[in-house]
């Protein structure tokens, strides 16, 4: 929102001490950030706020609004006009419906004569320029500088569009599907229910809060005008935008709750301005307002103020500020009575007083301090800990981690042969690229390996993510999954390269768990595996673990190969599974040497034979070697190689 | 046994014309001290001799075996002194480097935070990444329809859930389920309806801060986020606060650090927003508002590993690319 200072000074005497610099500042520090600070074409400085901030506020989107802040903030004094509209004759010849006053409490239709529709005067069009708005003509231009002075959004229609003379039936209804309505900007606009209209014997002229119709646009030859001076719904408004896709000045306000009394001020302001410049008439006005009793005041005591916000304020520090944002107090007892000005639609609870006295008393003045409870021990929840332990121990392994979207496409799943079924849909995916939450870390750790081929010819990585499951009722399940990849174009063996990463993983799982059993990887193309892990699962089994330490045997160890020939398809991990069976004095089993011939592999195997009470013999050892080579020959069928 | 007198001739040149090298050491043992060495060759002799002849010569040769053995390990020492061996090599060979993973900043950055929040007594619960409109909105005093939500370009999915925009999303949880006084901290993955550019990215990361007790203040919220930035960036960097409106919080604001640009120009940038946990967010979890308060804030992991490395370009965190992750 751009603001220019002379306006603003028209209602707030700025003390002289403090320069436009010094303003922004304090702006930024008490009421919303002040992007920048320029000066315009007209030597004017444009000071340039964040609307963010004001989102709640309503009453700030107005010069007028702005000054109030200004004179509360600077502590200078602030004055508005009197806008007199009672004496207004209240004419007959427009009636005015309004279907629910909950889409439209107020609605003011004021009939203007003997229009001059011009250029409007050079200080009018360099204000509007000023503030981003370009100027079109002088009656146009009058509703959009009472707007920005006010906060109130202005429509004029030009009565010779309306049809039949001096009998206007205005109402205000919602739009039906069936309806179209050629906008200001000329664009044809489909209405529905989600839209209120403005109708002119139940026609369309204006999609309200939003922007009129161009059928009943003013132009150079408009002499009479029918002005629109309401107050519509701020929900209702921001949807029908929605709907529609049509942010305007207007929309922008209705929907930030404007109170219906701006009205009448941005009526005042208009009517003032077409006395000033001689440019028509007022005839008469016709007027529905339905009112909805606010609560208006609050009770707050200065012991409240203080101990919530941890300062040592007097009462007529905190009563002044309040006062100066346009706040009455009346005081009984401790108990502060605060009644609310109707333009703070903003202010409810005692709270939203708080903030008003805490920031314009200044955050840099309120000391900081510890909580003063008591802090009990704390340690990182033990998931989570097992997250980290996870991770670290992936680095260490060699694993790179890399992060990736929750959003995936059906053209990723298809590179890693799984298909789009039973995953989360966005309704407004940002591509068709993006467009489910997946159930799977696969496709997105398969797209990081191609990337990452370019570039490295051997490289390791893995995520550590959630895979979301859809439920056929409420949240999905989410499941932390750790998804590993190597990838290795050096290693011309599939089957080494598969030993590596497996033994990784190996490494990994039995940090945690007592691994039993084989673990097999979820994917593998040419030098690539991937591996995939339920961390939820290994969590489970890893809180029931216990790890069990074997004292170092101070007692030396006999080691001895055993060669041998098996089949080509005979599975080497089923045999040392079975060696380890036969004796616990055997300590360890290492594949030693594995080499393919024709028909057959030849397997070395060191096997380690140790004792934790004693030193071993050879006449220990040698009736399990016995039991070994016999299984080796005679259960396994195999040749040993004496 | 005159080979003994001989042999020690022999040695003697030989320590004396050695040139240190190791391999001059190895054939020095072999020639010596070896299974076939001179020594064992000696001793091979002398079992044949008479015991008289014996007990002059053992002592002998054991002083000798044993001058041998002194002789060769300080040139060995010598050898290995580190003076020797790097004078033998081209220190200025890249060094071999082993193979090491990284965690990812956004991870790294997520610890640091967390620990400095763990000191503090903060207890760390996980987000959801995906939530209803009940937790998101509503219990967070956003009604239906409020302007705000414009605020928070969420998306939505077919069952009306929503990939979370903000880890404010658990509050309404956490209040239900924890007793105050209590701290607790959030962090979590969130999402936002943006297009992707160098500063815009639909998916990025926050942790959530919560604290909860019958008596706490807004001077106590300024004050744990000031030990949160200062113990961050380990001194007392400039900071100020600012106004500024979220629906679920009352006061609402936000904290600006001093950030120092590469051109020396100085720039407050929006770190942290927070608040006072609004009496309706209290009310809708139970608690009554007016025997308790509360105070809560989120902090951008995105923002802080950017700020801290100087990285330009937003994209990379989930681009993936290890050119971009081995730095870390």
């Amino acid at each position: 929102m751009k603001i220019p200072l002379s306006w603003v000074k028209e209602f707030t005497r700025i003390r002289i001490d403090i320069t436009p610099q010094n303003l922004c500042e304090l702006l930024s520090a008490k009421l919303s950030e002040v992007e920048t600070l320029k000066t315009s074409k007209s030597n004017d400085k444009i000071i340039e706020i964040e609307n963010k901030a004001l989102t709640h506020r309503g009453d700030c989107f107005s010069i007028e609004g702005i000054a109030r802040e200004i004179s509360a903030i600077t502590n200078s004094s602030f004055k508005l006009p009197d806008y007199k509209t009672g004496n207004i004759p209240i004419v007959k010849d427009i009636q005015i419906h309004i279907e629910n006053p909950k889409d439209c409490p107020r609605y003011i239709a004021v009939k203007i004569r003997n229009l001059k529709v011009e250029s409007s005067p050079k200080e009018i069009q360099t204000r509007l320029l000023d503030c981003g708005i370009r100027p079109i003509n002088n009656i146009v231009d009058f509703t959009n500088y009472a707007m920005l002075e006010t906060g109130q959004p202005l429509h004029a229609f030009d009565t010779s569009k309306l049809g039949e003379k001096e009998k206007y039936r205005f109402g205000v209804r919602r739009g039906k599907k069936w309806e179209v309505l050629t906008t200001l900007d000329g664009v044809r606009r489909p209405l529905s229910e989600n839209n209120v209209v403005i109708t002119n014997n139940n026609k369309p002229i204006a999609i309200a809060g939003i922007m009129g119709g161009k059928d009943t646009e003013v132009d150079e030859k408009t002499t009479e005008i029918i002005l629109e001076a309401a107050n519509f719904n701020n929900f209702v408004t921001r949807e029908s935008s929605r709907k529609l896709n049509l942010r305007t000045e207007a929309s922008g306000r209705f929907e930030k709750n404007i109170s219906p009394d701006i009205a009448e001020r941005g009526l005042g302001k208009f009517l003032s301005l077409l006395n000033k410049y001689e440019s028509g008439k007022v005839a008469g006005l016709s007027e529905k307002y339905v009112q909805t009793p606010l609560p208006r005041t609050i009770e707050l005591t200065l012991d409240f103020i203080n101990k919530t916000l941890g300062t040592n304020l007097n009462e007529k520090e905190a009563t002044n500020i309040l006062a100066l944002l346009g706040f009455t107090i009346k005081k009984e007892g401790p108990t502060l009575t605060v009644s609310i000005p109707f333009f703070r639609r903003d202010v409810s609870i005692k709270e939203d007083l708080l903030e008003e006295i805490a920031r314009i008393y200044g955050y840099e003045k309120i000391a900081p301090k510890l909580p003063s409870k008591e802090i009990s021990p704390t340690m990182l929840d033990f998931k989570l800990e097992f997250i980290r332990q996870i991770k670290a121990l992936a680095t260490v392994l060699g694993y790179s981690e890399v992060y990736n979207y929750s959003f995936v496409g059906e053209e990723l799943y298809q590179k890693v042969n799984l298909r789009i079924e039973n995953l989360i849909e966005l309704i407004n995916p940002i591509s068709p690229q993006l467009k489910f939450m997946r159930n799977n870390l696969l496709p997105n750790m398969y797209e990081k390996v191609e990337l990452n081929k370019k570039n490295f010819s051997q490289f390791k990585l893995f995520e550590v993510g959630k895979e979301l499951h859809k439920k056929a009722r409420g949240l999905p399940e989410e499941i932390y999954t750790l998804c590993a990849a190597y990838y290795d174009a050096n290693q011309p063996d599939y089957e080494t390269l598969y030993r590596k990463a497996k033994g990784d993983m190996e490494i990994l799982l039995s940090n945690f768990i007592n691994l039993e059993g084989d673990i097999n990887p979820i994917f593998s193309a040419q030098h690539l595996i991937i591996y995939k892990i339920n961390l939820e699962n290994l969590y489970e089994k890893h809180i029931k673990y216990k790890k069990e330490i074997k004292d170092v045997s101070s007692y030396p160890p006999i080691i001895e190969d055993f060669s041998f020939y098996v089949k080509k398809e005979s599975r080497v991990g089923d045999i040392i599974k079975k060696i380890r069976n036969i004796n616990t004095l055997i300590r360890d089993i290492e594949l030693k040497d594995i080499y393919k011939e024709k028909d057959n592999k030849s397997i070395t195997l060191t096997v380690v034979y140790q004792s934790p009470q004693r030193p071993l013999s050879d006449k220990d050892v040698a009736p399990i070697r016995k039991q070994i080579i016999k299984l080796l020959e005679e259960g396994l069928g195999l040749t040993v190689r004496k | 046994m005159e080979k003994l007198q001989a042999l020690k001739k022999t040695f003697n040149s030989d320590i004396k014309n050695t040139d240190d090298s190791s391999e001059m050491l190895d054939n020095l043992y072999i020639k010596y001290l070896g299974k076939k060495g001179a020594i064992n060759n000696i001793i091979s002799e002398f079992v044949k001799l008479y015991p008289n002849q014996k007990k002059e010569w053992g002592p002998r040769i054991n002083t000798f075996k044993k001058e041998v053995e002194t002789a060769l390990k300080n040139l060995q020492q010598k050898t290995l002194s580190s003076e020797n061996v790097i004078n033998s090599i081209d220190i200025t060979l890249p060094g071999i480097k082993p193979h090491i993973g990284h965690t990812h900043p956004i991870t790294q950055m997520k610890h640091y935070a967390e620990n400095i929040f763990l000191t503090m007594g903060f207890k760390v619960v996980d987000s959801l990444e995906v939530d209803d409109d009940f937790n998101h909105f509503e219990t967070l005093n956003f009604p239906k329809g409020h302007p705000a939500r414009d605020m928070w370009d969420t998306f939505w999915t077919e069952d009306h859930l929503l990939p979370i925009a903000h880890t404010s999303t658990m509050q309404h949880r956490i209040l239900k389920t924890h007793t105050p006084p209590f701290r607790v901290i959030i962090p979590g993955k969130c999402f936002r309806y943006e297009a992707t550019d160098t500063v815009h990215e639909h998916t990025f990361y926050q942790i959530e801060g919560m604290y909860v007790s019958k008596d706490t203040s807004l001077a106590e919220l300024i004050g744990v986020l000031e030990t949160f930035i200062y113990t961050y960036y380990r001194y007392k960097i400039p900071y100020k606060i600012q106004p500024t409106f979220f629906p679920f919080v009352e006061p609402g604001l936000e904290l600006l650090v001093e950030h120092k640009l590469k051109s020396g120009e100085k720039k407050w940038l929006e770190l942290i927003p927070a608040g006072m946990i609004h009496p309706n967010v209290l009310k809708m979890a139970g608690l009554d508002p007016n025997t308790y308060k509360g105070f809560a804030w989120a902090i951008g992991l995105d923002r802080l590993v950017m700020l801290k490395y100087g990285i330009s370009d937003i994209r990379a965190f989930h681009k993936g690319d290890l050119r971009f992750l081995q730095q870390f």
